[in-house]
């Protein structure tokens, strides 16, 4: 199974600080993936650490991004071997980053980072019980919503050939209720 | 009387410096506080400093914090020898910094920065007619909000036994209209 790839282009996260954090959760989570960050937790020794959790519906407004380095373990023993971005997902219990999306961000996305089938669909969603953006036909509302901007492509080094890209969106975060 | 005390834990006007403004005051100030700064002072010599004025119900939505360096002033002629950041305030007429209360930021915020009592309250609102955020028991609609997340201390050095830390609330900005 393929696990979503995203390439953050331009985000208000590379500048701004406080639109960083470091997250725990109970959940396997794959970058790309949205959640909700509404509590620290309350683990010892987790003091600087977010509770992500899946979006739920009255919390689809303000959701982060997960983003974690793509260094993939091998037989649960090695990191690093294996070069593929897509075979790299987070843990249950594991850390890991997420960055608070903005309006006017772009972000490059696997399709394997999205729910349904893009299809002529031209947006993505947050949706409640969802971990990752879903796409849809129009902007929802009163939720955390993706335009469609262009099909592009992640290059990566496997040694196939022939198969060294695998198709991406390139996504742009809307204002809340914009459409 | 203690004056409230702020920390900025992790907020975007670290990063972005139009979010930070210097201001001006007909009113005494404390840190924490929110204000409106619809206007730049007309006063000659004060080009650069906006008017700030507390927050009326059209304008509840963009309110600015004041977050000014806590060098008190004792006996109305020094500066710098009282140690303690809760005897400071910003007397009227005095220009002081205010940041951009952005959605994300973190803010610790002493007991005292706050209208009425925290109870079983969740969050602090801006309201029409006073500077001091106002707990309540839910976010309000078409106002700056914030969320209590965690109840921390201020440690300060006063050289009292068993006194020398005070009650402070770690507090979220909610995006607009979250609830």
């Amino acid at each position: 199974m393929a696990y979503g790839v995203i390439n953050p282009v331009a985000t208000a996260a590379t500048t701004i600080d406080s639109y960083n954090r470091s997250c725990i959760s109970a959940s396997a989570m794959e970058n790309g993936s949205v959640v909700d960050l509404l509590t620290k937790s309350s683990t010892s020794g987790e003091a600087e650490l977010w509770t992500a959790t899946v979006p739920a519906t009255a919390n689809l407004k303000g959701l982060w991004m997960v983003y974690d380095p793509e260094v993939v373990w091998t037989a649960d023993k090695y990191r690093g071997l294996d070069p593929d971005v897509r075979n790299y997902s987070i843990a249950i219990g594991t850390t890991f980053s997420a960055f608070k999306l903005i309006e006017g961000d772009l972000i490059l996305m696997s399709a394997d980072a999205f729910t349904a089938v893009k299809s002529t669909n031209g947006f993505a969603n947050g949706t409640n019980g969802q971990s990752q953006m879903v796409w849809g036909a129009t902007q929802s509302n009163d939720t955390i919503s993706m335009r469609y901007m262009a099909t592009e492509y992640f290059s990566i080094g496997t040694g196939a050939m022939d198969t060294q890209r695998f198709t991406a969106y390139l996504m742009e975060v809307l204002p809340i209720n914009y459409a | 009387m203690a004056y409230s005390v702020i920390q900025p834990v992790a907020i975007a006007a670290t990063n972005v410096d139009s979010y930070n403004r210097s201001c001006i005051s007909a009113s005494i100030l404390e840190n924490g506080w929110f204000v409106d700064l619809l206007t730049k002072s007309s006063t000659s010599g004060e080009a650069e400093l906006w008017t700030a004025t507390a927050p009326a119900t059209a304008n509840l939505k963009g309110c600015w914090m004041v977050y000014d360096p806590e060098v008190v002033m004792t006996a109305d002629k020094y500066r710098g020898i009282d140690p303690d950041p809760r005897n400071y305030r910003i007397p009227a007429a005095q220009t002081f910094s205010a940041f951009k209360l952005v959605e994300g930021d973190l803010i610790l915020m002493s007991a005292d920065a706050f209208d009425g009592v925290i109870g079983v309250n969740t969050h602090a609102n801006a309201t029409d007619g006073t500077f001091i955020p106002t707990w309540g028991a839910a976010q309000s609609d078409d106002a700056i909000s914030l969320k209590k997340i965690a109840t921390e201390y201020f440690s300060i050095g006063t050289g009292a036994m068993d006194t020398q830390r005070f009650t402070a609330y770690l507090m979220e900005v909610m995006p607009m209209e979250y609830a």
